[in-house]
């Protein structure tokens, strides 16, 4: 178990590397850069900042330096906010990104296992159809248009939950749930496509010819077998999630990490760019060893060496 | 007859609704099984013997339905009861092991969990107690250790292991009736030889009755006390074992039996059956052997041949009776 | 019983076409008949927004404003009074072109990866689907988030970034196809006969592929949109004053409250898209499944 953990972390290293290098190019290659931006600044003063931040120096040192930095697990200081380094962003806007993150997994499982499991059990009847017309529903709506139409009626007709910012629990459900749902929806796909598959199992059948009941039957030998491919589809959904967060994050005026990169991206400020690229690659690896793991842990017919 | 049967089937009609058509895999089916024997069904895959069984339990998968015919347990009808009392029914009256042991084991439970079920379910007890009578019971049905194995899960065990662990998943309810789907055919030889032997001890130690089903006419020969031969979805004979090998009446039995190797003769001379099982969804009015029926006359065309009494329980449906000629 | 089933009928469906196996679920499924209606409606709509729209897409009104829908201006004008319904057809161009050469884009990448690595498998497939797996795991849009801002937001920079998205998962299913075809007797045959391995795979592996092809590209399309939409709504997507669907949604929501119909009928028409092409997909992923297919 160890062993498979430590193969995986030393197969991530390259990956990681491979990342940090191909991002740096394409920023570096890129036209423009963080202190050629609209505000006229005087020349000297350019001159002065761009020496400051070394970026006078060839690239490939440069490069270098950026390395060496990363080794010691410091991603350098932001252009954009000059007082700050990348890691105090990091360290400022990730909780709240994976707070928010956290609350809509639990809503999408909450919603999406039990609507698959419904709409597999009443295969071809009425509660399937709805289920799963509400489920293609769900795909077809945008977060972004749903985040809105949510703010609007819960919001500033209802008045039931606040429409932004962050900080209170009544803050996160809005946002919680506007990104939960597209993952509720995939989720109540796989789910009720795996159960189906389960439920024409030859154990099944076993289990039926021994008298178990149809709840028992769903609890103990159905679900098992087909959440596992549910399990699987959550180190992906993590990559979504943090993707889909940036918009969330807009939406509802949430101070997150997606909503620093989106600024610093479009402000140049390289090394935050950088910083969050190469930060969230080794959280997802991190999720997708995690999820390896687990699914391991459920399925007894893997067993560890 | 001196008893009354256990079960009984009567008139039996369970059908698959397809796209291409209604399936008739069991037409008409009328069986007895008596108290402590055991009954042989034997046919062709497709003669309808597996959804006979399945129809018995009611676990026939859609598309089929049973559409007509009781199923009478000690007289009550099976196909009366609520969902409830048929579950009362399942596992604890009646217990079931089925053809293919690699696929009917839940590979995500341990089987200390799934034998010990059938009594979770059916009777009070604590889960500490339904394991010590699941080992009890995986040690009768010959799993050495079985107390240190409760926690292992199905992939560890062989597939002779695991019919065992099958086995004793049906007897742990202590069923009146025994039914067995072609216990052995996914097993290797060597290990066919050892689950027979089991379900011989099984017989004499817990006096259940039992229904063998097979197509394998050399395991009904060591086991069974009655046979019945089905085709197309029918039963086409019915006799004690040792009438229905030496002295058969409908053609298709013959023909069976010739496909049987006898110890002294030799391999050459063994017969296949020519020709095909009729496609189920397009009977024929009349005899469905008809086509591969080495005797037929113009009038098995015409009317399909009743069940019907040829010797001291023995039936029959067959309107030639070829043994007069010999 | 099992062998009950498999009547030589059953089997059929397995030998149909596919478009017979589309012509079916059709006659079968009303309303998968009226999916491909409203699709095909707002698809030509679209492709005919020169001839159809009243307005032209950039016409300015400040005069007017954002005004509701009227018999003059059918969905409204935005708050510089350009006429919605004429900018809707318009943006509808823009968004469809994007989904379909993205998804051409992945095709192409995803198909040749796929059954490369299928084709070939043992060493270099296992290679090539480790790297595949890698590469689920990469923050994706984060990278193309960058391509955009740092380079260009242009159009065909949208095309090749999205298509770069999307491949993966066309690999993978072309790679499972690619594996179990590849030991089919006729593929056998032909390599016997001394076929070199593009001919085997342009003239008999490809052409037996194509029904999951069609029918993962069908779901992939809407997924390009939603995702073109989802960079235009950051500012990264299509540059005014054109528009797509996703802008038109974007610049809709900022002013939701004030003028709901902005965003009301080019999300009504992005989600009858997305949900039309979702539900063809699916209805055409069950018909091909052979594990869903026994009714």
């Amino acid at each position: 178990m160890i062993k498979f953990i430590l193969r995986r972390i030393a197969l991530s290293l390259p990956v990681i590397f491979l990342i940090a290098t191909t991002t740096f190019f394409i920023l570096r290659l890129a036209p423009g850069g963080p202190f050629l931006s609209e505000r006229a600044i005087p020349p000297e003063i350019q001159a002065n900042l761009q020496a400051k931040y070394g970026l006078d120096q060839p690239l490939w040192i440069q490069y270098g330096r950026y390395l060496r930095s990363l080794l010691r697990l410091d991603l350098g200081p932001s252009y954009r906010y000059p007082e700050r380094t990348v890691n105090e962003i990091i360290v400022e806007g990730f909780p709240v990104s994976f707070e928010l993150g956290l609350a809509a997994l639990l809503v999408a499982l909450l919603i999406g296992v039990p609507a698959g499991v419904v709409a597999a059990v009443k295969h071809r009847g009425f509660l399937d159809r709805l289920t799963m017309s509400v489920v293609l529903a769900g795909i077809s709506v945008p977060t972004f248009v749903l985040g809105p139409l949510f703010i609007f009626f819960f919001s500033l007709t209802l008045y039931w939950f606040p429409p932004a910012l962050w900080g209170s629990p009544e803050q996160l459900v809005l946002p919680a749930i506007t990104l939960g749902t597209p993952y509720s929806v995939y989720i109540a796909r796989l789910t009720r496509t795996e159960m189906l598959e389960v439920l024409q199992q030859d154990y099944i059948r076993t289990a039926r010819a021994k008298g178990v009941g149809e709840f028992r039957l769903l609890w103990r030998h159905a679900l098992n077998g087909a959440l596992l491919p549910v399990v699987s589809f959550l180190g992906p959904a993590v990559a979504d999630l943090v993707t889909g967060s940036i918009v969330i994050e807009k939406i509802f005026a949430i101070p997150g990490l997606g909503r620093y990169f989106v600024e610093s991206a479009f402000s140049r400020d390289y090394t935050t760019v950088m910083g969050t690229v190469l930060f969230y690659a080794v959280l997802l690896i991190a999720a997708n060893l995690v999820v390896d793991v687990l699914y391991k842990f459920l399925d007894p017919r893997i067993e560890y060496r | 007859m001196p008893e009354s049967p256990v079960l009984s089937l009567e008139n039996l009609k369970t059908y698959f609704f397809t796209r291409s058509g209604t399936a008739k895999a069991v037409d008409g089916v009328c069986l007895d099984l008596r108290k402590g024997e055991t009954l042989g069904i034997v046919g062709e895959s497709g003669s309808g013997k597996s959804v006979t069984c399945l129809s018995i339990l009611r676990l026939v998968p859609p598309p089929g339905r049973i559409v007509d015919g009781k199923i009478l347990l000690e007289g009550r009808n099976l196909l009366e009861l609520s969902k409830r009392e048929l579950r009362q029914v399942r596992g604890k009256q009646i217990g079931m092991v089925f053809q293919d042991p690699m696929t009917s084991l839940n590979p995500f439970l341990s089987i200390g969990d799934q034998v010990a079920e059938t009594l979770l379910v059916h009777e009070q007890l604590s889960r500490r107690q339904a394991l010590r009578r699941a080992a009890e019971v995986l040690e009768k049905v010959g799993i050495s250790d079985a107390a240190n194995r409760l926690a292992d899960y199905p992939h560890r065990f062989s597939g002779g292991m695991r019919q065992r662990v099958m086995i004793a998943m049906a007897l742990i309810g202590n069923p009146k009736i025994l039914i067995a789907d072609e216990p052995t055919t996914a097993l290797d030889v060597t290990i066919q030889a050892q689950v027979l032997e089991l379900f011989r001890q099984i017989k004499a130690d817990f006096g259940a009755s039992i229904i063998l089903i097979t197509h394998n006419l050399g395991i009904v020969a060591g086991m069974a006390d009655h046979v019945a031969v089905m085709y197309a979805g029918r039963v086409v004979e019915y006799a004690p074992t040792e009438e229905m090998f030496s002295r058969p009446r409908h053609p298709y039995t013959l023909a069976l039996l010739a496909t049987l190797p006898r110890p002294g003769e030799g391999g050459n001379d063994l017969q296949p059956i020519p020709g095909t099982p009729p496609d189920l969804t397009r009977l024929p009015p009349g005899c469905a052997f008809y086509d591969r029926c080495p005797f037929h006359e113009q009038h098995c065309l015409e009317e399909a041949p009743p069940l019907l009494p040829v010797g001291k329980d023995h039936w029959a449906s067959c309107w030639v009776d070829f043994t007069a000629g010999r | 019983m099992a062998s009950i089933l498999q009547t030589p009928a059953d089997v059929l469906p397995a030998a149909l076409s596919l478009r017979g196996i589309v012509y079916r679920r059709m006659r079968r499924d009303p309303w998968m008949l009226l999916c491909a209606t409203v699709l095909g409606i707002i698809l030509l709509a679209s492709l005919l927004a020169p001839w159809i729209a009243p307005y032209s897409y950039e016409q300015i009104d400040l005069k007017l404003g954002a005004s509701p829908p009227n018999s003059a201006h059918w969905m409204g004008t935005d708050t510089l009074g350009r006429d919605l319904f004429s900018r809707t057809l318009y943006g509808g161009q823009i968004s469809i072109a994007v989904g379909v050469v993205g998804t051409l884009v992945s095709l192409l990448i995803g198909v040749l990866y796929g059954s490369i690595a299928g084709y070939r498998g043992g060493h270099t497939d296992e290679v090539m689907m480790r790297f595949v797996d890698l590469l689920y795991s990469l923050p994706y849009l984060f990278l193309v988030i960058i391509l955009l801002v740092f380079f260009s937001s242009s159009i065909l920079m949208l095309f090749v970034a999205l298509g770069l998205v999307q491949w993966l998962t066309m690999a993978r299913i072309v790679r499972g196809q690619a594996l179990s075809l590849k030991n089919a007797e006729f593929v056998q045959a032909a390599r016997l006969s001394g076929t070199s391995g593009t001919g085997i795979l342009f003239r008999h592996l490809l052409p037996n592929m194509l029904g999951p092809i069609v029918v993962y590209a069908t779901l992939t399309v809407p997924a390009v949109i939603l995702q073109e939409a989802f960079l235009s709504f950051l500012g990264l997507g299509v540059q005014p004053p054109r528009s797509s669907w996703g802008t038109l949604i974007s610049d809709g929501a900022g002013v939701m409250s004030l003028f709901p119909w902005l965003v009301f009928f080019p999300a009504a028409i992005l989600a009858a898209v997305l949900f039309s092409l979702n539900f063809l997909g699916d209805g055409l992923r069950d018909a091909l499944d052979p594990r869903l297919r026994h009714d």
